[in-house]
C-alpha cells in the first residue's frame, strides 16, 4: 500500500507521496499509481517526493515505468527530491530523464508555461 | 596482533516489508563512523543486496529461512555483510556490473529497463564488494572506506 494524496491544478495532476521510503515493497504500488493515472488520461503529472528520504532501484524502475507509459506525449516531473533521493537520481542520470523542480509550485508554474 | 572488531548482527525474514527493519538501524550505526553521504551509500547497497536475496532466493524455490546482516568497524573501513543459505547474488551479475562501469545509458527513454540497476548501484556506491562462502553459507561483503 502506498500513501499519497492527489490534487488537480488545471490540467496538471499533482501526486504527493506520503511515504518516507520508496523501495521494493511499495514500488509496484507506485508504478500502478502512475500507469493508472496515465491510462486515465493524465499527461501532465507532478510527483512530489518531498517526504521521501530513501529510494532504491525498484522505485526508480517504477518511475521509469511511468515515463515510458507517457511515450513522450506528456510530462512526468518530480518535485521536492532531496538528500539521498536526489543523489540517486543524479547518480543514475535520471535527472536527465525527469524534469526536477524544488517544489510543487515551481513545477506547476513551469508546466503551465 | 590487533583483536578483530566485534560484529553487530541483525536478522530478517524473507519479506520485502522487513528490509527497512535492518536498513535503518545499519544506517544509524554507520553514521557513527561515516559521513552522511557514505552512510546513505551503505544503506542503499544493503537494501539492494537484501532485496536481491529475497527476490531471487524465493523465485528459485529456495526460501531457506532468515537472512543475517552484520556490520563491523575497522580502523579504516566499515564492512557490512549479508549472509544467506543461498547466493545473495550471482558472481556473474557482479562481474557484469563491474564491467559496465559507472555509465547508466539514458539516451533512449523508450528502451530504458525498469529493473536491473541494483547490482550496478551497489558496485558504484561501495568501495569493495566481495562474494565468498563460509560455514556452508554465502557471504556478500560490502566495504566503505572511512575517510
Amino acid at each position: 500500500m502506498l500513501n499519497y494524496s492527489e490534487t488537480q491544478d488545471d490540467m496538471i495532476l499533482v501526486l504527493e507521496i506520503a511515504e518516507q521510503r520508496l523501495e521494493a515493497s511499495n514500488a509496484p504500488d507506485l508504478r500502478d499509481l502512475l500507469v493508472g493515472r496515465i491510462e486515465n488520461g493524465s499527461d501532465q503529472i507532478v510527483l512530489d517526493l518531498r517526504q521521501v528520504t530513501f529510494m532504491d532501484s525498484s522505485a526508480l524502475g517504477a518511475l521509469i515505468g511511468g515515463v515510458k507509459k507517457m511515450r513522450g506525449l506528456g510530462t512526468l516531473a518530480l518535485s521536492g527530491a532531496n538528500g539521498p533521493v536526489l543523489q540517486l537520481l543524479k547518480l543514475t542520470r535520471m535527472d536527465k530523464v525527469f524534469p526536477l523542480y524544488p517544489s510543487i509550485s515551481d513545477a506547476v508554474a513551469e508546466m503551465k508555461g | 596482533m590487533e583483536p578483530t572488531p566485534a560484529k553487530t548482527c541483525w536478522s530478517l525474514e524473507r519479506d520485502l516489508y522487513q528490509v527497512q527493519s535492518v536498513a535503518i538501524p545499519v544506517k544509524t550505526y554507520a553514521m557513527q563512523f561515516l559521513n552522511d553521504d557514505d552512510a546513505a551509500a551503505v544503506e542503499l547497497a544493503l537494501v539492494e543486496a537484501v532485496t536481491n536475496a529475497i527476490k531471487h532466493g524465493s523465485i528459485n524455490g529456495r526460501d531457506t529461512g532468515q537472512i543475517t546482516v552484520t556490520a563491523q568497524v575497522f580502523d579504516d573501513r566499515f564492512v557490512v555483510e549479508v549472509v544467506d543459505h543461498v547466493p545473495v547474488l550471482p558472481q556473474a551479475a557482479l562481474d557484469r556490473a563491474r564491467n559496465r562501469g559507472a555509465a547508466f545509458n539514458i539516451d533512449n527513454v523508450a528502451a530504458l529497463d525498469e529493473s536491473g540497476r541494483g547490482v550496478s548501484l551497489m558496485v558504484l556506491v561501495m568501495d569493495e564488494i566481495i562474494l565468498s562462502t563460509a560455514n556452508d553459507k554465502y557471504v556478500l561483503s560490502m566495504v566503505k572506506y572511512i575517510s
